[in-house]
């Protein structure tokens, strides 16, 4: 569609449109950051995108998942995105996947990807990810919210660095999700995504973004 | 000697300050979690102990486990895991 991407630009070059619409992105993860993740994404013009969620959505996923609709309970999270960028963005080439990530399935599913973003909700999940990552030599943009707090790096692949984020008996009490964290959260991790799949350099390479909501703070750490 | 302590995104109350903690020689990090729980005591916040003592901790932007030594003017960054999505 002529335009369609006229005021991505002069932020991103033409060329660099050009090589969004060549890449190809999976999204694991379909709730809160995945929503917003699959609607930027198909927005800014990715090429493909691989989108991976066993969940259906119900009423609880109402306050904060953009692909959640009071229509849509009970439906596959997955599929609900695939509709949703149909709806926004034709040109990009959508595949929903409707099952939950595990060893046995990680490699097929993230086939011919360029990058991976983390969109989970659990710990374990975020574990098989980075491994299948690391085995397929693919970098990873992790995110993760609670309360009013949220985190983002990129994970180059083999680091390790979700191992040391998430240490064996971490305890991860329940902060809630308001709707705001997972849409500043998302964002960020596109940001990023999109900085990898342009070729340019990451910010968050290395690094742990640390964000506090409540007082506005966003603390960047070495790692 | 002393540590400076950093909580990172723990739902601690708003302007809890980084704290200088007084430590004995040959501390480690699992001493630095115990004088925290002192301090939160002192200063009247509630916080569950496993909260704080699973957390992830980092010393001179380093991953340490509890059992890693603290020397004198080391920054001690704790920092509260999080998965939801």
């Amino acid at each position: 569609m002529n335009g369609r991407y006229s005021r991505n630009m002069p932020a991103l070059s033409a060329e660099e449109c050009a090589v969004l619409g060549q890449k190809h992105v999976c999204v694991v993860g379909c709730g809160g950051l995945g929503g917003f993740l699959i609607e930027i994404l198909a927005r800014i013009g990715v090429g493909a995108m691989t989108v991976v969620d066993g969940d259906v959505f119900d009423v609880t996923n109402l306050n904060r998942q953009l692909l959640c609709e009071e229509t849509l309970l009970g439906t596959k999270k997955a599929e609900a995105a695939a509709a949703r960028v149909s709806k926004i963005n034709s040109d990009v080439k959508i595949k929903a996947v409707t099952e939950f990530l595990t060893m046995e399935n990680g490699s097929q599913l993230l086939e011919d990807c360029d990058l991976v973003i983390d969109a989970l909700d659990n710990i374990d999940s975020r574990r098989i990810l980075a491994a299948v990552c690391a085995k397929k030599d693919l970098f990873l943009v992790h995110g993760a919210i609670g309360g009013w707090f949220a985190q983002i790096t990129v994970v180059a692949p083999g680091s390790g660095v979700l191992d040391k984020l998430y240490p064996p008996k971490a305890q991860v009490p329940n902060k809630g999700n308001p709707s705001f964290t997972p849409a500043v959260c998302a964002s960020i991790q596109a940001t990023e995504a999109v900085k990898l799949l342009c070729g340019k350099p990451s910010t968050l390479l290395d690094k742990l973004l640390l964000i506090d909501l409540r007082t506005l703070e966003f603390t960047k750490i070495n790692l | 000697m002393k540590v400076l302590v950093k909580f990172f995104v723990f739902d601690l109350p708003p302007g809890f300050a980084d704290a200088e903690l007084e430590l004995p020689e040959g501390s480690v990090v699992k001493d630095v979690l115990d004088a925290c729980l002192d301090l939160l005591e002192q200063r009247n916040v509630t916080m569950d102990v496993n909260e704080l003592k699973t957390a992830t901790v980092m010393v001179n932007n380093k991953w340490s486990d509890a059992d890693d030594p603290v020397a004198d003017g080391d920054t001690v960054s704790i920092i509260r895991p999080m998965d939801g999505g």
